[in-house]
């Protein structure tokens, strides 16, 4: 093959291995740090968009004292059990604006019941108003969900048709849900509010296992969906103004708390990426300096034989072009190597801040990979620069004078 | 022999520090095509400067380089690096070769910066590359690299490159430098077979006198400027011009 230009250029790259292996290795390092925090940061808020928007509604209503829980639950899916009047979602339902309110029951299972792993984390619903579950029932399945059934999370233990038992209630995985990140959804069992209510029953009964909180006439907590147009702070006012005892909060609220969060766990790491990205700029324009400056008279000999400014620039520019992609590529593939192996220590770590995390879709995870390869990019482009333009300015005769 | 290169009043003034040198002391010079120049002179003299503000490397202070009756000092970098391109090789001296190419690839690499539809020809390209380096017994180290040439393998491949794209002026600065006398023989050779052969316009600059035999016209600078008049050659290098 006729030598090219971009040929010359990977040529080149070959002659000093270890400056090429240091450029590649730092700026892998860099990159690969950059594309694990940002798919890390990325699969964050895409649990939290997906799973919070999944939930349906504009504003949870809580007992005062039991929001913590409550971000727990809904975050992370940590069981959680705390209780209000039932009648208050009758009022929430009257006010103007409200276009929806549906209730439900957290419980949490007995440790050591049989044939039950862990701590689960029940949640009762009720079927004729519910809009957070019944809308993935009747946009997936196409029976009825039937009174014994139990719609699980993507991350409990059971698969479809298993039996389960609660508190002495057979259960019938009848469905499960995709994963969302959230785990209110993810790590939850779904299943009709009448067997909470039977379960509580049980567990009064039956002297060998904890009993539940009476749940006649209570609830955990209301999700409301307000009407199109609604005030959301009018709204809020008006409840609390009847029921000084509830807190309202906004779905918008809890994300923006765990997105605070968030931007607290890593706004460390990417005040280092950004310092290291700049650090590595230099590195590159130190080490192209050199290598411009060690090449002066193969620069000369190329202008000589008739390379213009332009194509000098281009081939300092295409040596850092090749290094700095390839650095990417590695880069890349090492951060996403190392997000995959760690990935169960980091969801763990993230779950104890209370923040929700699941991959974000592949397409996503695609162009935050072209993104990483074009900031290795722009970093061998923008050390390169200067030194190539260093290269311009050569002027052939200095060749001439060294011997031509 | 028809004029052909013409130098008008060429100076060179080199800013050394807040000192100013001057190489070139309006030099006016013709050679016509076809021509064998050998410059000589002492170090500092300032031939390589001549030569390379002849080939479009240098641009001069003051005065004209006229080639062909065309100002080469008033093409843009573009024009100017195209004419170097296609109307000169340039032969270096020692090192000349790009080390990370083979042979073969640093004899074509003046097409790297020719016109589009000359590249795009690859297999007559590297087929004129094969047969200029046969006729300089290379085509058998077509794949070595430099660092496994002798010394006088170097300059044959030099000269291939220098030849690749059929300029019509050949620049030579020290050509035979640093190589021991029966290679030096051996290029003084070829750049006579090139000049019989081709009629390329040959301009070597050199401080062996062994060249007097194969030039066609010698020229001695000192100090900046020509000596002319002077009929012996050797005592020409010394004190002046000669034409043969």
């Amino acid at each position: 093959m006729i030598v090219s230009l971009f040929k010359l250029a990977y040529q080149n790259l070959q002659v000093k291995h270890l400056r090429f292996y240091i450029i590649l290795i730092s700026v892998s390092i860099v990159i690969a740090a950059l594309f694990a925090s940002s798919i890390l940061i990325s699969g964050i808020h895409h649990s939290l968009d997906k799973g919070l928007s999944k939930l349906g509604a504009d504003l949870l209503v809580i007992p005062k004292d039991s929001l913590v829980n409550m971000k727990s639950a809904l975050l992370t899916g940590e069981p959680s059990a705390f209780y209000m009047d039932s009648a208050v979602l009758d009022k929430i339902r009257a006010l103007n604006g409200v276009k929806r309110v549906s209730g439900q029951i957290f419980l949490t299972s007995a440790t050591g019941e049989c044939c039950v792993l862990g701590n689960s984390f029940l949640i009762g619903f009720d079927p004729s108003d519910d809009f957070t579950v019944m809308p993935w029932v009747d946009k997936k399945m196409s029976s009825a969900f039937p009174a014994d059934g139990a719609i699980i999370g993507a991350m409990t233990p059971w698969e479809l048709g298993d039996n389960v038992k609660f508190y002495g209630i057979p259960l019938t995985v009848w469905g499960k849900l995709e994963r969302t990140g959230i785990g209110l959804y993810d790590n939850a069992i779904f299943f009709n509010i009448k067997k909470a209510h039977e379960m509580s029953d049980y567990s009064q009964a039956d002297k060998s296992i904890k009993p539940l909180a009476p749940l006649k006439g209570k609830i955990s907590g209301g999700l409301v969906q307000l009407a199109v147009g609604a005030k959301t702070p009018f709204i809020t006012f008006s409840i609390l103004k009847e029921n000084p005892d509830l807190k309202v909060v906004t779905t918008g609220n809890i994300a923006t708390s765990a997105r605070q969060t968030t931007v607290a766990v890593f706004s460390g790491i990417i005040a280092l990426i950004v310092i290291l990205v700049l650090s590595n700029v230099l590195m590159i324009n130190a080490i192209f300096s050199a290598v411009v400056n060690e090449r002066k008279r193969e620069i000369g000999i190329i202008r000589a034989i008739g390379a213009t400014r332009p194509e000098i620039f281009k081939l300092i520019i295409y040596e850092s072009v090749l290094i700095s992609v390839m650095s990417g590529v590695v880069g890349m593939l090492l951060g996403g190597g190392l997000l995959k192996i760690f990935q169960r220590s980091i969801v763990f770590y993230l779950r104890l801040l209370n923040i929700p995390f699941m991959l974000p879709p592949v397409e996503f995870i695609g162009l935050t990979a072209g993104a990483a390869i074009l900031v290795a990019l722009l970093m061998g482009i923008s050390g390169s620069a200067y030194p190539a333009i260093v290269a311009v300015r050569i002027d052939p005769h200095e060749t001439m004078k060294q011997g031509l | 022999m028809s004029e052909f290169i013409e130098t008008r009043g060429l100076k060179k003034i080199y800013c050394v520090g807040e000192q100013s040198v001057e190489a070139l002391k309006g030099v006016d010079l013709e050679i016509a095509q076809g021509d064998f120049v050998v410059f000589m002179g002492h170090s500092g003299s300032g031939k390589t400067t001549l030569v390379s503000t002849i080939g479009g490397l240098t641009r001069p202070t003051e005065g004209t380089v006229l080639i062909e009756g065309n100002d080469i000092w008033k093409l843009n970098d573009k024009q100017l690096s195209n004419f170097r391109n296609r109307k000169i090789g340039f032969m270096f001296q020692a090192f000349s070769l790009l080390p990370t190419l083979n042979v073969l690839n640093n004899v074509v690499m003046p097409l790297i910066f020719s016109n589009a539809s000359q590249k795009k020809d690859t297999d007559r390209l590297r087929s004129k590359a094969i047969s200029l380096l046969a006729d300089l017994e290379m085509e058998k180290k077509i794949n070595s690299f430099p660092s496994e040439l002798s010394g006088g393998e170097q300059r044959r491949v030099a000269i291939a490159r220098a030849l690749i794209n059929d300029p019509e002026i050949i620049l030579a600065d020290e050509p035979t430098g640093e190589l021991d006398i029966r290679t030096e023989r051996e290029v003084m050779d070829i750049f006579s077979h090139i000049n019989d052969t081709y009629q390329k316009t040959l301009i070597v600059v050199s401080h062996s006198l062994t060249w007097l035999e194969k030039a066609k016209t010698i020229i001695v600078m000192k100090e900046g400027l020509l000596f002319k008049d002077v009929d012996d050659p050797v005592e020409a290098i010394m004190e002046g011009v000669c034409k043969r």
